[in-house]
């Protein structure tokens, strides 16, 4: 029979439409990997699956059952085990009671009140199975990120779940830790339906039987891992459409503008950048590149302050800044086009806009950015956020640029936006490059990156893999970092 | 009976008003520098004595009126700077330093003044009845009512037209987007945190003329700014304003009509709010 | 329980200095015993008011669940029983119906409260707690308004009195410590720790918060019933959101996560406040003092900070 069926699920969130008739089906035993580009509605469908979220319209079918808007707990309770992205476990608790709770849980009411939990028999077999027996007694908050997924996935097992839904498993991973639980996910019992969203692409294709694409919270492709490798249509999905490269003629005798040492950095106990080190010129446009889940935004948000340091400097003009707060760097030169644009709730167009500016030796002014973005002009009074993402796009920008800064620093400005506002962003970037402004842009969308830079750097797994021109960047190299 | 309902309606009106000064100044420090303030009430008694204080010594209301908000102000301030700063995030201790705080000024305003019960007149320019048409109705009163519109069409000008204000506005919204377009969140938390004990303070100067001095002023007065914040929403200065008004003839014309139900009616209002509308009946999701 | 019995024999030296503190707490509430009058009087205020501060402290550090109303109970407790004594009911039926009315209190409120999270929960139980001072301020006609009830006096011998309030403490605080020992308890810790990851496990987390929530009520009621038959009088006063503070700071001095340490905390408290308002007006001041101290100096209360120097880090219920 069927595990799981998804029949046309729509999701949305205010204006966002983030699952536009999502229909998935997986069969019992079968291994399914999900991949999609950021914004393409992973987390969603599995909230959505679970019973996190309510689905607006469609239904969620689960060995059988109907489950649409259930609780969690129900749905649980129905054969349904789950990870999460950010390990999720009991700190304060030891590992062997976070697994007899699992256990206990699955169990149902009956025993709660009768005895002191008990480490019994199949919380050994769980721990064992999973490698963490020998930490079984330690409190589980003084475990690894490595380790902590393990309990995860031994409680998720602990269970007994007919399907498991894994949230980037391997997110935050690296080296033995990453192999270990890419083994462990591997050797699962192989009647356990599993469902798998993982930015890793070569493991979640060696992994699965089947795989589906989703963009735009759509499913736009299906099929073997081989035939989704070679569909020409995912391939543009993950590397974008051809834009006409322009080779830069920019002679690289610019002064270094932003200079990043050994820059690691990460959330709570996990470490996402891995000594980084890159420099931006002034005048040039640097393009940061790598698949979603690789550090990109990551490493622009310790750029700017707004998550500390693990490790390593920043320099702005020769000045470090790693210590400073974010308000002081953007004082000192550094402006932020934010993932998702971020509007203010509550503020019109003019307000973002005289906001941001500020009065110093610079050439940007609001009435100036009125002028370029003559769209801001007519809606100048609408509030911000109910601007379409094309326009946040540009208002997003435009308060980056109202700074006069030494540096921009462009996180995905492309994400989610329809094929016509991605060539006029590209357009404002070739403006900004042509009016001699320094630009940091870390962007998903390959070819549009590869059209406005004059170096590119790539990231994977939060290290520098690769570093060059434009012009050296072969297909190959794409292929391999940032193709499926 | 016209009349009577009139007199009542000005009445509940004006409690409302002064309801709002306390209660926007809440609204401001919860929304902005995102703190539970429970020592609030406490501020408005300071400001109440203190402008008891100030208006014998000098025998100066307008004096006051100024002086004491300053004061309560930069007390406000103090607090910020010195007790809450590492607590940012901590919710239950914020509460309970607040709590302390609260604990620790009304009883020294006790020690100070003393525990009977004192009133004060409202100054003589402000004394005395008005002709409304057929209504006689005292002075002071009206000047409240009015003094509250005030305040609010200023402070919603200040925040909708005035560059502190957007970024007041900012920080509210998104205090690290905030802070990466270069505003210090913690200087205009601390401004704003000022503002509103500055504004609690101004409450107790003006509301003492109308509500009695006695302990136990503060627990009181705290609890029903926290009530109009709720249901008016946490953050909103307009919520403020009209959950302000809605308590204040709720409070008005219960003690009227239900004088045994009407203390239970706004509590019993603050609690549905709570269950089914936590963002206020104004406001927008808080987190 | 008789899993326990072993682990005396096992324990090292660290927890022996841990279950010594404990007797030592234990010793000084029954010491009072010998001593009369106003002495005695004190500590069984201590005791009753321990009743419900380690109610809180089950409720507020084990369970997550913060709450600003707990005076509500020690209320409804207070007068429930002043009430069926008025009625002529005899005393056992009061005690039994002071914390089943608490704990119904606590269903209803229940329902409506853990629709939300956090300090919403804080405001809620507050505004709840308040209806209930509301009614008993105003509702003259039954509860005798500001003016309050009174109860007859002796009926139980001030040293029975203190007795069965120290017994009751600390037997409640056992029951506790066992409870938190079952899946029951430990879901609830995991409640408070990860409460989206324990609802993904398949468990019903309203069900477990509604639960800890009416339990600590009962204990809370049954604290109230005691208090109105110590005092001899019960005030709207006492439920004034001021007590569930009140409440709010023993745990606080304790340190949120301790059984033991709550009722240290009121201990403590207790003792300040008697002590401070022998020389002067202002206890309010010193407990606001104590209070931010506390926070901000010694956030895990006092009896952790006595646990560690003592017990090693094995600080616990």
């Amino acid at each position: 029979m069927e595990a799981l069926r998804a029949d046309n699920i729509t999701k949305a969130f205010g204006g966002i439409l983030a699952l536009a008739g999502v229909c998935l089906t997986v069969a019992s035993g079968e291994r399914r990997a999900v991949i999609g580009p950021n914004g393409a509605g992973k987390s969603t469908l599995f909230k959505v699956i679970s019973g996190e979220l309510k689905p607006n319209r469609g239904r969620v079918i689960l060995f059988g059952r109907d489950v649409t808007g259930r609780f969690q707990e129900h749905v649980a309770r129905l054969g349904l085990g789950r990870t999460f992205q950010r390990s999720s476990i009991f700190p304060e608790l030891s590992v062997w009671e976070n697994v007899a709770l699992a256990i206990k849980a699955a169990q149902g009411k009956s025993h709660a009140f009768a005895q002191p939990l008990e480490r019994e028999q199949a919380v050994e077999e769980v721990l064992d199975q999973v490698g963490l027996l020998p930490r079984a007694s330690d409190s589980a908050g003084t475990l690894s990120h490595g380790e902590k997924r393990q309990l995860e996935i031994a409680m998720a097992l602990a269970q007994r779940p007919g399907l498991l839904l894994l949230d980037e498993p391997l997110a935050g991973l690296s080296g033995a830790e990453r192999e270990r639980i890419g083994r462990l996910i591997q050797e699962l019992d192989p009647s356990i339906t599993v469902l798998l969203v993982e930015h890793d692409l070569d493991y979640a294709l060696s992994f699965a039987h089947l795989v589906s694409v989703l963009h735009y919270g759509q499913v736009v492709a299906e099929g073997s891992p081989e035939e989704v490798r070679a569909n020409p249509q995912v391939q543009e999905i993950y590397v974008g459409t051809d834009f006409t490269t322009t080779e830069s003629v920019r002679p690289d005798t610019g002064q270094t503008v932003l200079r990043v040492v050994d820059l690691s950095a990460g959330y709570g106990g996990m470490r996402v950048l891995h000594k980084i080190s890159l420099e931006v010129r002034r005048g040039e446009v640097v393009a940061l590149l790598g698949r979603n889940g690789m550090g990109k935004t990551t490493l622009l948000s310790a750029i700017m302050g707004l998550i500390p340091l693990q490790g390593g400097q920043i320099h702005l003009d020769s000045q470090a800044i790693h210590h400073l707060p974010a308000h002081r760097r953007a004082e000192l030169g550094l402006a932020l086009v934010p993932q998702g644009r971020r509007m203010f709730e509550g503020l019109t167009v003019e307000d973002e806009l005289r906001l941001a500016s500020r009065t110093n030796h610079g050439t940007w002014n609001v009435e100036r950015i009125l002028e370029v973005f003559p769209r801001l002009a007519e809606r100048r009074k609408t509030l911000s956020r109910a601007l379409s993402g094309g326009e946040q796009q540009m208002v997003a920008i435009a308060r980056a640029l109202l700074r006069n800064p030494t540096v921009v620093l462009m996180d995905e400005p492309t994400e989610g936006l329809s094929p016509l506002m991605v060539r006029q962003v590209a357009e404002v970037v070739r403006t900004l490059k042509a009016e001699g402004e320094t630009v940091l842009l870390a962007e998903q969308n390959v070819h549009m990156a590869l059209s406005v830079a004059d170096r590119v750097y790539i990231l994977e797994h939060g290290e520098l893999v690769w570093e060059g021109r434009p012009s050296e960047a072969s297909s190959s190299v794409l292929q391999r970092y940032l193709g499926v | 009976m016209a009349l009577l309902l009139l007199t009542q309606l000005l009445n509940s009106l004006a409690f409302g008003m002064l309801l709002f000064l306390l209660a926007l100044g809440l609204s401001l420090i919860f929304g902005v520098a995102r703190v539970i303030n429970l020592a609030h009430g406490a501020f408005y008694m300071l400001g109440a004595y203190l402008g008891l204080l100030i208006s014998t010594a000098l025998n100066n209301f307008w004096l006051s009126l100024l002086l004491v908000p300053l004061c309560t102000g930069f007390l406000g301030v103090l607090v910020e700077r010195l007790l809450l700063k590492g607590l940012h995030g901590k919710e239950l201790e914020q509460v309970l330093l607040t709590i302390g705080l609260g604990f620790v000024i009304a009883d020294l305003l006790r020690a100070f003044f003393g525990a009977s019960i004192r009133s004060v007149a409202p100054p003589p320019e402000l004394s005395g009845p008005v002709f409304l048409g057929p209504l006689l109705y005292p002075k002071y009163p009206l000047f409240v009512l009015a003094l509250g519109i005030v305040a609010f069409t200023v402070v919603r000008t200040l925040l909708v037209k005035t560059p502190l204000g957007i970024k007041v506005r900012a920080v509210t919204a998104d205090p690290s987007m905030a802070s990466a377009l270069g505003i210090p969140p913690a200087q205009i938390s601390l401004v704003t945190f000022g503002v509103g004990t500055a504004l609690a303070g101004l409450g107790g100067v003006v509301g003492a003329p109308l509500i009695a001095l006695a302990p136990g002023l503060d627990a009181q007065m705290t609890l029903l700014a926290l009530i109009v914040v709720v249901i008016g929403g946490l953050g909103r200065i307009e919520g403020a304003f009209w959950g302000a008004l809605l308590v204040g003839i709720v409070d008005g014309f219960g003690k009227l009509f239900l004088p045994q139900a009407a203390m239970f009616l706004i509590f019993a209002l603050m609690a549905l709010v709570l269950a089914f509308r936590p963002e206020g009946l104004l406001g927008r999701r808080t987190a | 329980m008789m899993a326990w019995l072993p682990k005396w024999r096992a324990m090292g030296k660290k927890d022996l200095s841990l279950s010594l503190l404990r007797v030592t707490l234990v010793g000084l509430f029954v010491l009072p015993l010998f001593f009369q009058g106003y002495t005695l009087y004190l500590a069984t205020e201590a005791a009753i008011l321990g009743l419900a501060a380690v109610a809180l402290s089950f409720l507020l550090g084990h369970g997550g669940i913060p709450s600003l109303g707990q005076a509500a109970f020690l209320g409804i407790g207070a007068y429930t029983l002043g009430l069926s004594l008025k009625a002529g009911l005899p005393l056992v039926v009061g005690v039994i119906l002071a914390p089943l009315v608490a704990g119904l209190y606590a269903f209803v409120t229940g329902l409506l409260l853990f629709r939300t999270h956090g300090i919403f929960i804080l405001m809620l139980t507050l505004a709840f707690g308040q209806m209930v001072y509301s009614v008993a301020h105003k509702w003259a006609g039954v509860t005798g308004g500001d003016d309050g009830l009174s109860l007859p006096a002796d009926i139980l011998s001030p040293a029975l009195m203190h007795l069965a309030s120290v017994v009751l403490l600390f037997s409640m605080v056992a029951f506790l410590r066992f409870l938190l020992a079952t899946p029951f308890g430990k879901t609830l810790e995991a409640i408070r720790q990860n409460e989206e990851k324990v609802r993904s496990l398949g468990v019903p987390t309203f069900h477990f918060k509604l639960g800890a929530y009416v339990l600590a009520a009962f204990l809370t009621g049954l604290a109230g019933a005691g208090l109105a038959l110590h005092r001899t009088f019960v005030s709207p006063h006492d439920l004034f959101w001021i007590t569930s503070a009140t409440l709010m700071v023993m745990v606080l001095l304790g340190g949120s996560r301790g059984l033991f340490g709550a009722a240290f905390g009121a201990l403590l408290y207790t003792l300040i406040q008697a002590w401070v308002s022998s020389f002067s007006e202002l206890w309010g001041l010193f407990v606001g003092l104590l209070l931010i101290g506390t926070v901000l100096f010694a956030r895990e209360g006092i009896w952790p900070l006595l646990e560690r120097k003592l017990g090693g880090n094995r600080g616990s219920a």
